[in-house]
């Protein structure tokens, strides 16, 4: 029998020809996978220190050399070390970036750098708060407040922006200081949070929108692989704006997006940060993990203020105050409130400027 | 004489999900008409709804340089015009999957959670290979949308990866009709396969968090080309209908379905395997 002659149209040799081209695309570019490394001390190893190598970001400002840092602690990394020890190798390792963002997470322990406040004065203390406070404050949100007197100041004390608030809180608070004259924004030990919290109690601090800082991210894994700095806005509330005289009191356990509030609001003409630096901590930290399963948070992410600068190691205040406990405790009063309030005192008696030396330029 | 018989073969015809090879056998009737044959055979459909559970194997340098296996849940529905029945020469194609999966961290000491939705349109046309009747290969296109997530228990400021992507790629099927002795009616074996070939999907840059894109609106550059190159992907189904009866049909399958990216130096792949059980409907739409 005759077999029927087989032939193709152009169309059905186009399609053939196309999918050929595809699939052989298909097998040449088909596996995207991980770099793997071993489970065992010096694969974790070499995992966290490629991981901060190609994420990390502030090896260029604080000047690290990332490569040394391998050379010492890879001389330390033995085969048969236990976990206890590769663990704290590991968190030593860390502990070189100098970054309170950077930890190290295992079923056992954190590692850790706190150096950014354990070093410093506390000039904080909940006791001495009290004598301000009372017991019949007031909270809105994880905000306590009351009004002083008899200067009739406003008081504010904000413990962390990782319990949330609302914009009605705020404006609550506010409201309940309308007949003050100032205010004191208490930031001090608050260690951070969410940054739209921070973002949003600062959209009650001036009626026009304005810049806050900026941001960059990584573009890739070299430590210089940056965007160019995007500028952050604050645009006002819709409720309650506070413009009358705020000071701003802080210590070197603001942290993280607490330092980033501070590093917003204190170019506001109208406010003035009192008491220590912050503490810092002006990367936006990300998280990743081990082979081992152990966790680690880095920063990723470097967050500048309004004028461009790095506020990693900490805000400096315009007023440098201090808790003097053997003092203050005596006398039953918190040396940086009390300054606060002598400055506000000050000012509204026309005796002085609101902030030393001048007001700041708001820079739009 | 001949409208009532027309008007009763339409009304079978139109029950939803009955087995098309009554409705076949009808329009095959000398009764029904050449004309009418060809014009219902043109409208012949058929859809299928499965369920599958199977593996996955998730990895998102965003998340974590782990690669993570576990479970994975599937829906799958497909619909379009039957290969046999239909007297198309371009049979439309719908397709409608989505999975969620469950995935672990070597070590067991994290999670991720993930959920895709695919929607896929397109045309395949029958190729004149010159194959005997039972066999059928068809190439074509279509086009795709796909939206999901995968969320990672333990990560802070970077707890999520979304996959967003749309575009078109090239669908191929072939299939072989079979009767098994002494089994009346016959067994389809079909292979589809796609490939995504160029398009539009998301990706944030490689350190930047999902606060600075949606908080701060800076999205400048998030939306990327799509090609083999960047975005490889490859999806596979092999099914086997089985009649049942003298109407259901079993449709039992696997599916292995391969995605992955890479770019902004973010490395992504979603492998997963399933198997699956549907019910097949065939009907005529007018």
């Amino acid at each position: 029998m005759k077999r029927k002659r087989f032939s193709l149209s152009f169309l059905t040799r186009l399609f053939l020809v196309s999918a050929c081209a595809c699939l052989l695309a298909a097998a040449l570019f088909s596996c995207i996978d991980e770099d793997s490394y071993d489970t065992d001390p010096a694969g974790n190893f070499e995992a966290l220190w490629r991981l901060m190598d190609e994420h990390y970001c502030f090896f260029e400002y604080k000047q690290v050399d990332w490569d040394s840092v391998h050379s010492v602690y890879a001389s330390r990394i033995r085969s048969d070390m236990d976990n206890y020890a590769l663990f704290d190798t590991l968190a030593a390792m860390l502990a070189e970036l100098r970054d309170g963002h950077v930890n190290l997470y295992a079923a056992h322990d954190m590692g850790r750098y706190w150096a950014w406040y354990e070093d410093y004065p506390t000039n904080f203390y909940e006791d001495l708060q009290r004598h301000y406070l009372g017991t019949d404050y007031r909270i809105a949100g994880n905000i306590k407040y009351t009004i002083l007197t008899p200067d009739s100041i406003g008081y504010m004390y904000c413990p962390s922006f990782s319990s949330g608030f609302g914009d009605s809180n705020v404006d609550e608070v506010l409201y309940y200081f309308r007949s003050c004259r100032g205010l004191i924004l208490d930031m001090r030990s608050n260690s951070g949070g969410m940054l739209t919290y921070a973002e949003r109690l600062a959209s009650h601090f001036w009626n026009n929108r304005y810049l806050a800082g900026y941001i960059r991210h990584k573009t890739g894994p070299g430590h210089g692989d940056f965007s160019d700095p995007e500028p952050i806005y604050v645009d006002p509330a819709d409720g309650m704006i506070w413009l009358r005289p705020v000071m701003l009191l802080t210590n070197r356990r603001v942290y993280s997006a607490a330092n980033w509030f501070v590093s917003m609001v204190r170019h506001l003409p109208h406010v003035v940060q009192i008491g220590d630096s912050t503490g810092g901590g002006s990367g936006l930290p990300f998280s990743s993990e081990l082979p081992n399963g152990w966790k680690v948070r880095f920063s990723a992410s470097p967050m500048l203020d309004a004028g461009g600068n790095q506020a990693e190691f900490g805000v400096p205040p315009h007023m440098r105050v201090n808790v003097i406990p053997e003092v203050d405790f005596q006398r039953g009063g918190d040396n940086i409130i009390e300054a606060a309030r002598v400055r506000l005192e000050q000012y509204f008696a026309g005796g002085s400027q609101l902030k030393p030396g001048g007001l700041e330029a708001l820079e739009e | 004489m001949r409208l009532p018989l027309l008007s009763f073969l339409l009304f079978l015809l139109l029950l939803p999900g009955l087995p098309l090879r009554a409705q076949t056998d009808s329009l095959r009737t000398p009764a029904t008409g050449e004309a009418l044959s060809l014009s219902l055979a043109s409208r012949v459909r058929e859809r299928c709804s499965s369920f599958g559970v199977g593996g996955a194997d998730v990895f998102d340098t965003y998340l974590s340089p782990q690669a993570y296996s576990g479970i994975e849940l599937r829906f799958m529905r497909q619909a379009g015009d039957a290969p046999y029945e239909s007297s198309r020469r371009w049979l439309r194609q719908t397709h409608f999957e989505a999975f969620v999966s469950r995935t672990g961290h070597p070590s067991e000491d994290n999670t991720d959670l993930s959920f895709l939705a695919e929607w896929r349109w397109g045309l395949l046309h029958r190729l004149p290979l010159g194959l005997p009747s039972s066999v059928q290969v068809l190439l074509g296109g279509q086009v795709y949308g796909e939206g999901g997530v995968i969320y990672n228990l333990a990560n802070g400021n970077n707890p999520a990866a979304m996959k967003l992507g749309a575009g078109a790629g090239l669908a191929a099927q072939a299939s072989w009709r079979f009767r098994i002795k002494p089994m009346a009616r016959e067994f389809m074996l079909r292979y589809q396969y796609f490939m995504p070939l160029a398009g539009l999907f998301f990706s944030p840059h490689y350190g930047q968090s999902y606060y600075e894109i949606f908080s701060l609106g800076h999205s400048s550059g998030v939306v990327h080309f799509s090609w083999p190159g960047n975005k490889p992907a490859f999806w596979n189904h092999l099914s086997l209908d089985v009649p049942l009866g003298r109407r259901a049909v079993l449709r039992l399958s696997y599916v292995a379905d391969i995605r992955q990216s890479s770019v902004e130096n973010l490395k992504y792949h979603n492998w997963s395997h399933a198997f699956m059980v549907g019910l097949v409907h065939k009907f005529v739409r007018l």
